[in-house]
């Protein structure tokens, strides 16, 4: 134990570092990992009280429990008192080394089937089992203050606990902490921050090794970044919700706003002060509008806000707007990206790299086939989102498998979004006698179906160069060449042409959605497996009631729940109401990102 | 220890050293994912904790609560499906 021969010379408690963390008293030396996380930046004692601003904020002293805070408190103390002889257990070693071994553990039975990861990984490990019952399977919890292993079921941990008057007690496949005084597992921050994130942040760039690809770091702040932070900004709490005002049937508006602000990416960029409106020129701006916007929903204000500057620029830019009736959410989304686009810096009418485009610009490859001489013409359009036509419930004869559902070695031939491969029958194939929870009708998949299937053009639409230009019978097909980071879906649900009526039909939509079925490269090759084109589900718009006089309101995820955002009310919301609306769009976004190939085929 | 539980010891040890159980686990997660298991388990929680005026509800005091309903509303082909995994397992580890 120890201490790093990196470590600066001056004493751990005069740093700006919390004591906790591995630099002061680590088992392995790490120079590649920075140890300063935010957590402690923003606890440092040495913080000056500005940072926290008027508030008069001490040095926040946070703790799980109060528990937890007093052996905090005695850990400091055992740290200055260099003159104490007594053997001191130091608990929070104690978890950060049982983290690494639950991590380690965990990780070592993936390997087992594969021989060479086996004799590639370290020494073994020891087998994790009950000590008064050797038990592996019923809980099993660990020991912080001694060595001893205790499953919860047959309640070998608590009685250890009591006995030893011992106080917490890890969890060891949740890595979660149970204080015998509070009878309950509670949660530190501070921990959580500074061992549980950091041994996971550790063990994720160990895996990574051989990859071909730039490994991804997470950001920490370094000294001096730590330091411009303290001097330069200030602590404010906020929540990143807030609801929109109604400013009169604005509500098209309201949900549309929402969904670009959960929105990862956009979220990402606005921040991170990627458009400063003090070097702005453009007058109605909407990129500063967005900027704005951001600002306000990420201020310590929890009231609602009234959206009216960006209302007003948006009818500045769009005069068609201006007025009180009720808009299209949707038209007022390609609006709104419209407008956000032209106030981006170095923006360009092809090829544009803003993050409109970044973010929702794909490209839908169109291919006509020549049914006379097999010739195939291929036309490429850009797009920001999908517009999916509804069409009535065509009952088909394979059954729908539950969405999401992977494919599994041991369970039958299922594709990525939970349907059949094959209709051959499989004993081991739990799905055949499933029931979905609503009635089968359509689905996104299926409409994504329609999207993509080959149609047939009329006579007289096609005229083929290499037939002599005599017109020929011909199919088209629409795949997606380019999928975009986020992907946004429109139901369309309005036929505006002579009787205008709303399609109120149910449009089941997954959480997971697994694009490449309708991929160009998908298409080619149908069985190809490509984790790149999963998207996860983060925003849904609802309207309800009729055509003109309807009402809008939307879902939106947000760090890891549903909220209910309708104008200024927003409330928790379940997943199984999210998915059981009947929606009107839909946004998902990639789940894993990647860098752009140099070689992008340009359109 | 008699022979039987030696036995089972013996199982359960090499079901957990092996990474079956935490392979079959994994699965077990994904389909009750897949069937909306986890969604409704957490609205029953949420609303059990509000209904009932839990206050300070502790973990273990709503796994007692939710466990009956968590446990009723399994569909039936997941037991099937586990089941028939731990079966095969057994066929393929014990003499």
């Amino acid at each position: 134990m120890g201490s790093n021969s990196h470590h600066q010379p001056s004493e751990a408690t005069d740093s700006s570092l919390s004591p906790l963390s591995s630099q002061t008293r680590s088992h392995l030396p790490d120079p590649g990992l920075n140890q300063n996380t935010i957590y402690n930046v923003i606890h440092s004692p040495d913080n000056p009280p500005e940072f926290y601003g008027s508030s008069q904020h001490l040095p926040l002293q946070t703790a799980g429990c109060s528990h937890l805070a007093k052996l905090k408190q005695r850990r400091k103390q055992e740290l200055q008192d260099s003159s104490n002889t007594n053997e001191y257990w130091d608990v929070f070693d104690s978890y950060r080394t049982l983290v690494r071994y639950s991590l380690s553990w965990q990780k070592s039975r993936k390997n087992t089937k594969d021989d060479t990861k086996k004799r590639k990984s370290g020494p073994e490990l020891p087998f994790p089992q009950c000590t008064t019952c050797q038990d592996p399977m019923s809980r099993l919890h660990v020991c912080l203050h001694c060595v001893y292993m205790g499953c919860w079921r047959k309640g070998h941990m608590l009685d250890h606990l009591k006995e030893k008057k011992h106080m917490l007690a890890m969890d060891f496949t949740h890595r979660t902490l149970y204080c015998y005084g509070c009878a309950d597992y509670v949660y530190d921050l501070e921990l959580e921050d500074v061992i549980v994130r950091q041994e996971m942040i550790r063990y994720e760039s160990k895996s990574r090794r051989k990859r071909s690809r730039v490994m991804y770091t997470s950001w920490e702040p370094t000294e001096q970044e730590a330091s411009e932070l303290v001097q330069k900004s200030l602590l404010i709490s906020c929540q990143g919700i807030r609801g929109l005002c109604n400013m009169g049937n604005t509500c098209f508006m309201n949900v549309i706003l929402q969904s670009l602000v959960h929105n990862p990416l956009l979220k990402a960029y606005f921040l991170s002060d990627r458009h400063n409106p003090k070097y702005c020129d453009n007058k109605y701006c909407m990129c500063c509008e967005m900027n704005n916007l951001f600002k306000q929903i990420y201020s310590s204000e929890k009231g609602p806000y009234g959206p009216c500057s960006f209302l007003m620029s948006m009818w500045m830019s769009l005069k068609e707007l201006a007025g009180y009736a009720q808009q299209d959410a949707h038209e007022f989304f390609i609006s709104a990206l419209n407008n956000i686009h032209a106030g981006c810096e170095g923006n360009t009418m092809v090829s544009c790299n803003c993050i409109i485009h970044k973010t929702f610009a794909g490209v839908l490859q169109s291919n006509v086939t020549c049914l006379g001489c097999g010739n195939v013409t291929t036309t490429y359009d850009p797009m920001l989102d999908i517009s999916l036509g509804l069409r009535p419930v065509e009952r088909k004869k394979k059954s729908h498998g539950p969405n999401g559902a992977l494919n599994h070695q041991r369970s039958g031939g299922v594709d990525r979004n939970g349907r059949k491969l094959s209709a051959s029958s499989d004993s081991m194939n739990s799905l055949s006698d499933y029931m979905p929870r609503s009635r089968q009708g359509n689905t996104l998949m299926d409409c994504l179906d329609r999207y993509t299937q080959p149609e047939k053009l009329g006579n007289n639409e096609y005229s083929c160069s290499k037939c002599g230009n005599t017109f020929q019978e011909a199919t088209k097909q629409l795949s997606v060449k380019r999928m975009p980071p986020v992907l946004s879906f429109q139901l369309k649900r309005f036929e505006h042409g002579g009787a205008a009526t709303k399609i109120e039909t149910k449009v089941r939509f997954p959480v997971e959605l697994d694009m490449t079925p309708y991929t160009t490269d998908g298409k080619k090759d149908q069985s190809s497996i490509n984790t790149a084109n999963m998207y996860t589900l983060f925003a849904v718009v609802n309207h309800q009631g009729k055509l003109d006089t309807g009402h809008y309101t939307m879902f939106a995820k947000h760090r890891g729940e549903w909220f209910k955002f309708d104008d200024h009310s927003v409330t928790l919301a379940y997943q199984k109401d999210v998915l059981d609306s009947k929606a009107y769009m839909c946004f998902y976004i990639k789940e894993s990102l990647e860098y752009e190939d140099s070689h992008r085929n340009n359109d | 220890m008699s022979e039987q539980e030696k036995i089972r010891a013996s199982v359960e040890r090499q079901f957990v050293e092996s990474g079956e159980k935490d392979r079959l686990l994994q699965l077990l997660k994904e389909r009750l994912t897949d069937f909306g298991w986890n969604d409704r388990l957490y609205a029953h929680c949420r609303e059990t904790i509000l209904n009932r005026k839990l206050e300070n509800v502790t973990l273990d005091k709503l796994v007692n609560e939710a466990s009956d309903y968590g446990r009723n509303t399994i569909h039936d082909s997941i037991k099937k499906e586990v089941l028939a995994n731990i079966r095969e397992f057994l066929d393929e580890n014990l003499d």
